[in-house]
């Protein structure tokens, strides 16, 4: 999930990682053409060498390697622009699209929009599905494709690594996230009843979630959703993503005919951010 | 000749929907509800083409129903209905059955043109729940503006 700090650790990388990629961008082309080169830039280039005891080989092989470490680490570091423009949007969505008199006197967190990016691969899985096998049942690997939350509405509960596994064998899509990535449509808002670990198996199947799941949350006294809802987030006509509102309150969410112009106008900008910064 | 676009009302397209699907937990998406049609007829009145707009990006099209005269257009991953275009009469198959060919310069064979096309799809195992709302949503714009799109048509 990114905050503020994460974020400037972002930009900083990614800030690195462009110097690198022009200073040895640059200095590449000449180490290797230097010889041809010759004249004036030959002898400065003998010049450098003599001072670190290199060839003209080796500033071009250092060059290189160079080049492909900061590209690597632009890449890792991703796009801050993207993040920095999707908060607010799901801050403004968090105001329309939860009962106004709840969003309004309940604590943030408790009314929360957040923004699911489906990804192909994702090594660390927390906590683990099985202890034998971190990914899942049937020895599923890292590349089954999974939902991770890069995004949320308000400046609490933003270190969330809650991640719903969406393969390719849709039918095992977990959670409301997986139930959209599947579908590809809006979920109506599911209301829902747990009182106690007697409403978890039915609570599991609701939310398309495991009953194991569910127990242990209640187990470690963590609060779970009494509504969820949701809407899938597009790049270019395919599914990028999906969007998960969630209300600790039964009635939290408003109902669909209420919620058509928020999600509209959401969908419309994230399609747009989307595509032009990832 | 290129008329102006056709405000739709998505909401109600949505409710629509929904309204014939009351137990279904999934809802079409706002993403692929047509905002706007439009109705584009060339000078020699050879072709009659109904447009669809949507929110979000632009796609590229391919065409995904070429039969009697009528071709409907795809986006090329949403699997969106962008246009519906039919052929005046001279340019149709001459081996059409007459009372078809009659019907398609109205916008009844576009609607009919659209459930064929529904239902070839429906007959394959891979196609989507997601497309087939799609194109009962096109459809539903279509008769929703019965009227005003027979107006430009004839």
């Amino acid at each position: 999930m990114e905050n503020h700090r994460k974020l400037t650790r972002r930009r900083q990388r990614r800030r690195i990682g462009s110097w690198f990629v022009a200073t040895f961008g640059a200095v590449y082309p000449i180490a290797i053409g230097v010889d041809r080169i010759g004249g004036q830039a030959k002898t400065y280039m003998d010049s450098i060498s003599g001072v670190f005891g290199l060839t003209t080989a080796d500033f071009a092989a250092i060059a290189f390697f160079g080049f492909i470490f900061g590209l690597i680490i632009r890449r890792t570091a991703g796009n801050p622009t993207f993040a920095l423009a999707v908060e607010p949007v799901l801050d403004v969505l968090r105001q329309h699209a939860f009962v106004d008199e709840y969003a309004q006197s309940d604590p943030e967190h408790h009314h929360r929009a957040t923004l699911f990016r489906h990804c192909p691969r994702k090594f660390w899985i927390w906590p683990f599905r099985k202890w034998y096998s971190p990914w899942g049942a049937s020895f599923r690997g890292p590349w089954a494709g999974w939902l991770i939350p890069i995004s949320r509405s308000g400046h609490t509960t933003k270190h969330s690594d809650t991640t719903f596994l969406a393969p390719d064998d849709a039918d095992n899509a977990e959670g409301v996230a997986g139930m959209i990535w599947a579908s590809k449509q809006d979920v109506r808002p599911i209301r829902l009843v747990l009182d106690g670990p007697d409403d978890a198996q039915k609570y599991a199947e609701e939310t398309n979630v495991s009953t194991d799941y569910v127990l242990k949350q209640l187990e470690e006294e963590k609060p779970l959703p009494l509504s969820l809802s949701g809407f899938p987030v597009f790049r270019g006509g395919q599914i990028w993503g999906v969007v998960v509102l969630d209300s600790r309150r039964t009635d939290g969410i408003k109902p669909p005919d209420q919620n058509f112009r928020a999600i509209r106008i959401t969908q419309s900008l994230l399609d747009k951010y989307v595509s032009r910064y990832t | 000749m290129v008329k102006q676009w056709i405000s739709l009302n998505p909401f109600q397209l949505q409710v629509d929907t929904f309204r014939k699907n009351p137990d279904q937990s999934n809802l079409p998406s706002p993403y692929d509800i047509p905002e706007a049609l439009r109705i584009i007829r060339d000078e020699e009145n050879t072709t009659l083409e109904v447009d669809f707009s949507y929110i979000g990006e632009d796609e590229e099209k391919v065409l995904d129903y070429d039969r009697c005269g009528v071709k409907i257009e795809v986006g090329k991953h949403s699997r969106r209905i962008r246009s519906i275009q039919v052929e005046s009469q001279a340019k149709r198959d001459p081996g059409l059955h007459v009372t078809e060919a009659e019907l398609l310069d109205h916008v009844d064979e576009l609607m009919a043109a659209v459930d064929s096309f529904i239902e070839g799809l429906l007959g394959e195992a891979d196609t989507e729940k997601r497309t087939i709302d799609n194109y009962r949503i096109a459809k539903e714009a279509l008769r929703n503006n019965r009227e005003q799109i027979a107006t430009h048509a004839t």
